[in-house]
């Protein structure tokens, strides 16, 4: 009575047309187009890009070891850009240039190092609060949120000072490693907090559900479903935090917590560069420029690709 | 009806959630009666209409004989199987022989995997297609059969409208064979002129595969055109239920009589009594003593407060759970 279904008997579509006749693009693909009509967005990736392939390739871009000083020279004041070194020597006569380069594998090796450890340790127990819910939920979250409380470079700072508080000097590959430790502690919260939120959505979105009353297995349905559904606010994450974590590296290699001589650092030259700031004051600007443009490119780069990864862009 | 074993059996199928409430700085506990005691039976090849406003527990009651919510309370039998005794893995291979086609097609179909990938999941979770070609082949067969193209299984769900989902919904939903299938408003969220397709599509599957449906509706026009027997929920209990064509001409319970009269006609030269129904479904938190329905009942009398009524034989297999209901 209600509903005329002799009328729309009468003409029966034999197949729907499909909305639109574009070849197929997968949501990750979409993304991609999305990102690459984006100017700023391809601007820092390449910035990026070339930063990663200068920090691999840095012995051969390079004329100097970045412990090499050069002792042709006066060794105890740094000296202006000449011939030889493009943009100077330090104090110590090493040449400025090669140790920015390599500092670029430290400030990316350190970020990157420590961004796997809070992904890792993030996402397992994100997935695992979010996935599992009560008692074992509430734990997980009141012990993160514990940690979260703490101011994060303080900690980091603290961390890093209890580490290296022995009473012998330690050697300098180990302070790299304490760098590892103390971001890491100090960077899961926030990862597990996003992952275990979203993951709480995401449970209960109708589509899990499907899976789940068709009788997919529970494994199947975190990996298949739960998983690449959180994959996109965790890239954007990701990339946010990388320029965190070069940031923090830097401070602390600032404050002399972070990476040790004879291994260069920006934050440390900028530390080393601060008593010859009125002579020789390229010392500060090279690495202060290097590690601006370096947090802004990520920066700008996540939030481009949160634009681009959010469903609500898609037309 | 010729009784042998029925399909789908469900006696007393009681779902509460236990919810706190926040009053200042005190946290109330309380229950909420989503479904309060509910029978139903489906038997094989049958259609049977679960109907009410929304609130009163159809869908919850649908979630629960899947045990996609977890019963408080009674038993659900599928083929002589009690469904509450399985757990685990066995649990996970009854839902090949019942599954569930959901309101929303924009909400049920993850955006991140392709068609074929979506139909062809439950084959693989049963073992059934033992690759992924394997699957995606199967998956084209099962496209073809609810009226898509095959070579939609390259594609995503972004791309297709609501009624085409729906249909990607259903391909999902008899991918593995099943022998009933709950239909949870599966054309509410579609447009008019799709519904009709969907519900053709629905018996012409019914026919085909030998399907059982519990469909799940606030239409009742829809219910009418589709189901063999209907029963009609108020507030988590069924208040009636009888073969369609009687309910429909004489429906017994008042609650049943409202909705039919608020069904619009699509004729406005015929007016229909109209039996007003007034206020609000009561809270399913503190249930009224007696009949639910008693607060918004228009014969509603002192009896109706002091005695809950049972689901009452009418005769030609027709039941209300009204005191005052008239028999056949």
């Amino acid at each position: 009575m209600g509903l005329h279904t002799g009328q729309l008997d009468a003409v029966p579509p034999k197949f729907e047309e499909p909305a639109i006749s574009q070849p197929s693009t997968s949501p990750g693909r979409d993304a991609i187009i999305r990102l690459r009509k984006n100017p700023v967005a391809m601007i820092c990736l390449i910035y990026i890009l070339s930063l990663i392939l200068i920090a691999i390739f840095a012995p051969l871009l390079t004329h100097y070891d970045y412990d090499y000083q050069d002792s042709s020279r006066y060794a105890s004041l740094p000296a202006p850009p000449d011939h030889f070194h493009r943009l100077g020597t330090d104090n110590l006569g090493q040449d400025v240039l090669s140790r920015l380069i390599y500092g670029a594998r430290v400030s990316l090796g350190v970020s990157v190092v420590v961004v796997i450890i809070e992904v890792f340790i993030g996402v397992t127990l994100g997935l695992i609060a979010g996935f599992r819910s009560g008692m074992t939920d509430l734990v997980l979250m009141r012990v993160t949120d514990v940690m979260f409380a703490f101011p994060d470079l303080l900690l980091a700072i603290l961390l890093a000072a209890v580490i290296r508080s022995g009473s012998q000097a330690l050697p300098p590959v180990t302070s790299i490693l304490t760098l590892f430790v103390a971001l890491g502690i100090v960077g899961w919260p926030g990862m597990t907090r996003l992952v275990r939120g979203q993951a709480l959505a995401l449970r209960e979105k109708e589509y899990i559900e499907a899976a789940r009353a068709t009788g997919v297995r529970e494994k199947n349905i975190l990996f298949r479903h739960l998983l690449p559904n959180l994959l996109s606010p965790i890239i954007v994450q990701v990339t946010q935090d990388l320029a965190g974590y070069i940031l923090a590296e830097s401070t602390l290699s600032f404050l002399g917590l972070g990476v040790q001589p004879p291994f260069p650092s920006w934050g440390q030259m900028i530390s080393n560069a601060l008593e010859y700031k009125d002579s020789q004051p390229q010392l500060i600007f090279f690495p202060s420029l290097l590690l601006a443009l370096t947090v802004m490119a990520f920066n700008f780069f996540g939030d481009a690709l949160r634009d681009a990864l959010d469903p609500r862009m898609r037309k | 009806m010729a009784q042998t074993q029925p399909l789908l059996d469900v006696k007393g199928l009681v779902k509460h959630f236990k919810v706190t409430r926040r009053d200042g700085l005190r946290s109330i506990r309380e229950t909420v009666h989503a479904v309060d005691g509910v029978d139903i039976l489906v038997n094989q090849g049958e259609t049977v209409g679960l109907v009410g406003e929304s609130g009163c527990g159809k869908s919850t009651a649908g979630r629960a004989i899947l045990r996609l919510l977890e019963p408080t309370s009674g038993t659900i039998e599928l083929e002589g199987t009690d469904v509450m005794k399985l757990s685990g893995e066995s649990l996970r291979t009854i839902r090949k022989k019942m599954t569930i086609v959901f309101q929303d097609p924009f909400a049920a179909l993850d955006p991140r995997m392709m068609i074929g990938d979506i139909v062809a999941e439950p084959l693989m979770a049963h073992s059934i297609c033992r690759t992924r070609s394997e699957g995606i082949d199967r998956a084209r067969e099962l496209l073809k059969i609810v009226g898509l193209r095959p070579e939609f299984v390259s594609r995503y769900p972004h791309e297709f409208s609501g009624g085409q989902r729906q249909r990607v919904g259903i391909a999902r939903a008899i991918a593995t064979d099943p022998k009933l299938l709950i239909l949870d408003e599966p054309i509410s969220a579609l447009d008019i002129s799709i519904r009709a397709q969907i519900l053709n599509l629905l018996e012409d599957l019914q026919s085909s595969h030998g399907l059982s449906y519990l469909f799940i509706a606030h239409d009742l026009s829809v219910v009418r055109h589709i189901c063999d027997r209907v029963a009609v929920m108020y507030m988590g209990v069924i208040v009636e239920e009888g073969p369609s064509t009687q309910l429909f001409s004489s429906p017994k319970h008042p609650y049943t009589q409202a909705l039919l009269a608020s069904v619009p006609i699509a004729d406005p030269s015929k007016r229909r009594e109209r039996v007003p129904l007034e206020g609000d479904v009561p809270s399913p938190v503190s249930i009224p003593s007696g009949c639910r329905f008693r607060a918004r009942c228009p014969i509603a009398q002192d009896l109706c407060a002091q005695q809950i009524p049972l689901l009452r034989d009418l005769g030609n297999g027709q039941f209300a759970a009204c005191h005052y209901a008239v028999s056949n």
